[in-house]
Parts: C-alpha cells; sequence; structure tokens
C-alpha cells in the first residue's frame, strides 16, 4: 500500500467509532457515512455466499439497520466497528443458506444477475471504492500465499457456512485434515497479515 | 465426539470456532470456555481480527445499486415516522462503577473476600460436577433441536407435496368434468340430429317412392272434380292399373281448424275404406302417398272428405273432392 493511501486508511475522519456515536444520537448522516465505507463490501460477501443479487441486497439493508437499531450496544473494546458490521451480515448469511437448506428455493436465473451486476451506483465514493480494494487486493494476495488446499476449507467455511464435518464430507476428506487445514491456513493467514507492512488493525481500523 | 475442556484449553479448536466451523455441540463448549478464560479470548480475538477480513476476499466490489440504500433511509424514516420511541437505539450495556470511596472499609473488604474465597473453593468442586451436568443436558437438548428441526423439515417437505398433489388432482377433476359436460352437450346434439336425419331419411324415401311411382310409364294421371266447397283447389291423383299404390296430389286447400282433417276414401259396391289423412303446407299444397288394401282397379269411386276426429269409418257429407274411376 502507497504512503498517501495508508495514511488514509490511518486517519479516516470521522472515525467508525466517531459514527456510531452520532448514530447513537440518532444522526442518519452517519450511518450514511458508514453505508458508503462498508456497503460494498457486506454486499460483495452476501452474493458470494448466497449467489442471488436480491437476497445479496436483502442482506446489506437488514445489516445496515440493525447497525442503526443496536448501534446502543456495541462495545468497542471487544472489537472494530466494520469486524462487528461484517459479523452481523455473515450471520445472517448464514441463517439465509440454513433456511435454503431446509426448503430450496427457485433462484433467478444467471444472466439477470450478471446483468443487474452491470449497473452502476452514482453516488459511489471513489476514494473509498480505492481503499476498499487495496484492503481487497492486500487480503486476496495472503490468502493466495497459503497453499490452495487450506485456502479451500477456509473459504467453504466462511463463504460456504459449511462446519468441518460438512467440508469433510462435500471434499471426501478425514475430518482430522480439515481440522488441521482450517487451524494452519487460519493462522498461516493471520502470521502474513501481521508480518506485512499492514497490520490487521490496519486494515479494519 | 466429546470435548470437555475442564482444565486444558481447546487451542487446536480456537481457529475454526472463531471461523464458524464447528459443529453445534463442540461450538457450545468451547464458547463456555472461551467465556471463562481470558487466555483463550485473547486468542480467539486474535484470530476474530483475520476473519473479519474474510469479506475482503468475497470478490468484485462493484453491482452495489443505488436503490438498496435508498430503501435503507426510507425504512429508517419510516420507523421513526411510526414510532419515534422505539427508533431508540437499545442503550448501551451498563459498567460496573466504583463504590470504594474510603479505605476505611478495605480491611474488612479484605476479610469479607478471603472468607468468600474460601467459600468459593468449596463451592467451585460442586460448581465443576453441575458443569459438566448442565453440558450433558445442553447436548441432551440439542440433539433433541436437531432431531425435531429434521422431523418438523421433513413434515413440512411431506405437507408441500400433499398440497401439491391435491392441487394437482382438482386441476385434473375440473378438467374432467369440463370434458364430461363438453360430453353430454355433445351428446345431446347427436341425439337432436339423429332425429333430424331420421326424419329426412323417411321424408326421402317417401319422395323417391313417389317419384319413381310418378316417372314410371303405367302410372295414370286421374284429375278429381272440386265441389262448391274447394272451388279454388284442384287435385290430382297417379295411380297404375292392377297395383294397390296411389299418390293424390292438391293444390290451393285451406288449412282446417284443429280437430278437423282431409280424409281420401277409395268406395266400390258395398265397400268404403280410407287411405289416410291429407296435411296441407303452409303453402297450400299437400301429398299423400299410400297403400289401398285392394288395386286400384277394384274401386268405383274417390272421396276427399272433410272429418271430424272419430267419425271416418264412412265418409261424411262434406265432400270437396270426387272422382269416378
Amino acid at each position: 500500500m502507497n504512503k498517501a493511501l495508508q495514511a488514509s486508511v490511518a486517519t479516516h475522519e470521522p472515525a467508525d467509532n466517531q459514527l456510531l456515536a452520532q448514530m447513537t444520537m440518532r444522526d442518519s448522516r452517519a450511518l450514511e457515512l458508514l453505508y458508503d465505507r462498508y456497503a460494498t463490501i457486506v454486499y460483495a460477501t452476501a452474493l458470494r455466499m448466497l449467489g442471488s443479487v436480491e437476497l445479496a441486497e436483502e442482506i446489506v439493508q437488514e445489516a445496515f439497520w440493525r447497525v442503526w437499531q443496536r448501534c446502543g450496544t456495541f462495545n468497542a473494546e471487544r472489537g472494530h466497528v466494520a469486524s462487528w458490521l461484517f459479523g452481523i451480515a455473515h450471520n445472517l448469511c448464514i441463517d439465509e443458506l440454513r433456511r435454503q437448506r431446509v426448503r430450496p428455493s427457485v433462484s433467478r436465473g444467471v444472466a439477470v444477475e450478471l446483468e443487474m451486476l452491470d449497473m452502476p451506483d452514482p453516488d459511489a465514493d471513489v476514494a473509498g471504492m480505492a481503499m476498499q480494494r487495496e484492503r481487497q487486493r492486500l487480503v486476496g494476495m495472503a490468502l493466495q500465499q497459503i497453499p490452495a488446499e487450506q485456502r479451500e476449507v477456509l473459504e467453504l467455511a466462511y463463504f460456504g457456512g459449511l462446519s468441518q464435518s460438512e467440508i469433510a464430507t462435500q471434499l471426501q476428506i478425514p475430518l482430522g485434515t480439515i481440522k488441521t487445514r482450517i487451524r494452519s491456513g487460519l493462522q498461516r493467514l493471520r502470521d502474513l497479515l501481521q508480518s506485512g507492512r499492514l497490520t490487521v488493525d490496519d486494515l479494519v481500523f | 465426539m466429546t470435548h470437555n475442556y475442564p482444565d486444558t484449553h481447546p487451542t487446536e479448536s480456537i481457529p475454526a470456532f472463531v471461523l464458524g466451523a464447528l459443529d453445534n455441540d463442540e461450538a457450545i463448549r468451547v464458547a463456555i470456555h472461551v467465556a471463562s478464560c481470558a487466555q483463550c479470548r485473547s486468542e480467539a480475538d486474535a484470530f476474530a481480527k483475520t476473519v473479519s477480513l474474510m469479506p475482503y476476499a468475497a470478490g468484485d466490489l462493484a453491482g452495489l445499486r443505488p436503490e438498496v440504500k435508498n430503501r435503507l433511509f426510507s425504512r429508517i424514516a419510516l420507523a421513526h415516522e411510526e414510532s419515534p420511541a422505539d427508533d431508540q437505539p437499545a442503550p448501551p450495556a451498563a459498567r460496573p462503577k466504583r463504590v470504594l470511596r474510603h479505605s476505611f472499609f478495605l480491611p474488612t473488604l479484605s476479610a469479607v473476600l478471603a472468607v468468600l474465597v474460601v467459600f468459593l473453593g468449596f463451592l467451585s468442586a460442586g460448581m465443576y460436577h453441575r458443569r459438566a451436568d448442565l453440558i450433558a443436558e445442553l447436548d441432551a437438548r440439542d440433539q433433541t433441536v436437531a432431531a425435531l428441526q429434521r422431523q418438523l423439515a421433513e413434515r413440512e417437505r411431506a405437507l408441500a407435496d400433499q398440497i401439491q398433489l391435491v392441487a394437482d388432482r382438482e386441476r385434473q377433476l375440473a378438467a374432467t368434468n369440463r370434458l364430461l359436460q363438453q360430453n353430454e352437450t355433445i351428446a345431446v346434439r347427436i341425439a337432436e340430429q339423429d332425429r333430424e336425419l331420421a326424419t329426412l331419411r323417411t321424408q326421402i324415401a317417401e319422395t323417391e317412392i313417389m317419384v319413381s311411382f310418378l316417372a314410371a310409364p303405367a302410372t295414370v294421371l286421374q284429375p278429381l272434380v272440386a265441389t262448391s266447397r274447394a272451388a279454388e283447389a284442384s287435385a290430382h291423383m297417379y295411380m297404375q292399373p292392377g297395383h294397390n299404390q296411389v299418390v293424390l296430389l292438391t293444390h290451393g286447400l285451406p288449412q282446417l281448424q284443429p280437430g278437423r282433417h282431409y280424409r281420401i276414401w277409395l268406395t266400390s259396391e258395398g265397400e268404403q275404406v280410407t287411405v289416410g289423412a291429407l296435411h296441407v303446407r303452409p303453402d297450400g299444397v299437400a301429398e299423400l302417398v299410400a297403400q289401398a288394401p285392394r288395386p286400384m282397379d277394384a274401386y268405383e269411386q274417390v272421396l276427399v272428405t272433410i272429418e271430424a276426429d272419430a267419425s271416418f269409418s264412412v265418409p261424411g257429407s262434406d265432400v270437396i273432392f270426387s272422382v269416378r274411376l
């Protein structure tokens, strides 16, 4: 990451915690700034997990709605605002995946989904997007440096919402091997991100 | 598989726990341990920071439509309009306050704490067993809930299948009913057409007989003489010597009132027979194809009379045509 961008990451104003404090006073502008910062990440995660534009949009809306409703319960000592938001969205996606497994529904065609993906957002924050893309590049680079079989199980667990035993069944690999790959993969990813020029804290604020 | 962590740390399971990849029972055990173990909580927090970066590996960041943002803020505005009080955020968690204001209480407090520590020491053994019992109970409940969820899912699927089956049967029944109604309508029409066809065949047969009879070289035309009762009418009779068949055609006869009709008589010495009645059409034409009991040569006279019902054993006096053969 270049110095200017690093500086902008470190001095992102107003800080997420400050935005949350403003939201407790019902300042919807603060929510809007938070939305502009993270909505695309939440959307990309939900789209990858659920494979549906419509559902991914619902997840984005519901996640930020919950942040707005529950901003008073956020405890800054336990983590970052972005981690909290991503956790809310991830849990919503997991719930939806479980619902789909119990009661599968017909999703829309791929052509429609791809067509909708091409629609531009006129309100997009260009500087913010550049920053998100830089974070994306760094995390993607770190993931590419861990062995492919470890990366595969990490992605199946996080984006597929699968447990260790479900991954073992799907890949037809012993459960013990899956446990080892998850543990080693996550440790390796953590080490790569911490040993780089940026720490994890720099990336998530 | 069972994992209890009374004395050891579930270090190996913490990465999968943070990633959400543990099965339910193990996840609950690790969660209980992490909640009460600062060392493992610290380990879990470190991994959680790494996991929280996973969304950045989700893929393309483009494509989120601006309508989503509009819908979110419309929802917030609507919630605020409907219930401003409910729109307030949940309050922050209460934080412990410091209550020790006087150093005077510290020795007393230390003594009380010492007693408490001893007491808690006795309690801890019981609590440990109690915790094991609770975990076992939790396991059993998890299994029960999982089994019930599976049963519920199976029943939902079975119910959906049955609903679909009933809907299919109802559609088939409705289609069958429609076909039956159409068949009934068609059957009624066919019966009507059959009757019309039979009538037409009878008429055609009679016409064919009459035409062939009239066209035969041996057929003799015999005009009938009208009386004053039918001055403007005319009648002709066709017959063949030695044959019983006779055809009578009339023109200009008026239609009679109900209960009265035109009747044709053949007479010879000591015999008077009727061979049928004339039915006058609206155009004034009437025709009769009849079979006489004997060859026409055997009769001396032909009469056409107007008769009332049940009075035709002998010709009446109301004669409108006659001819001597």
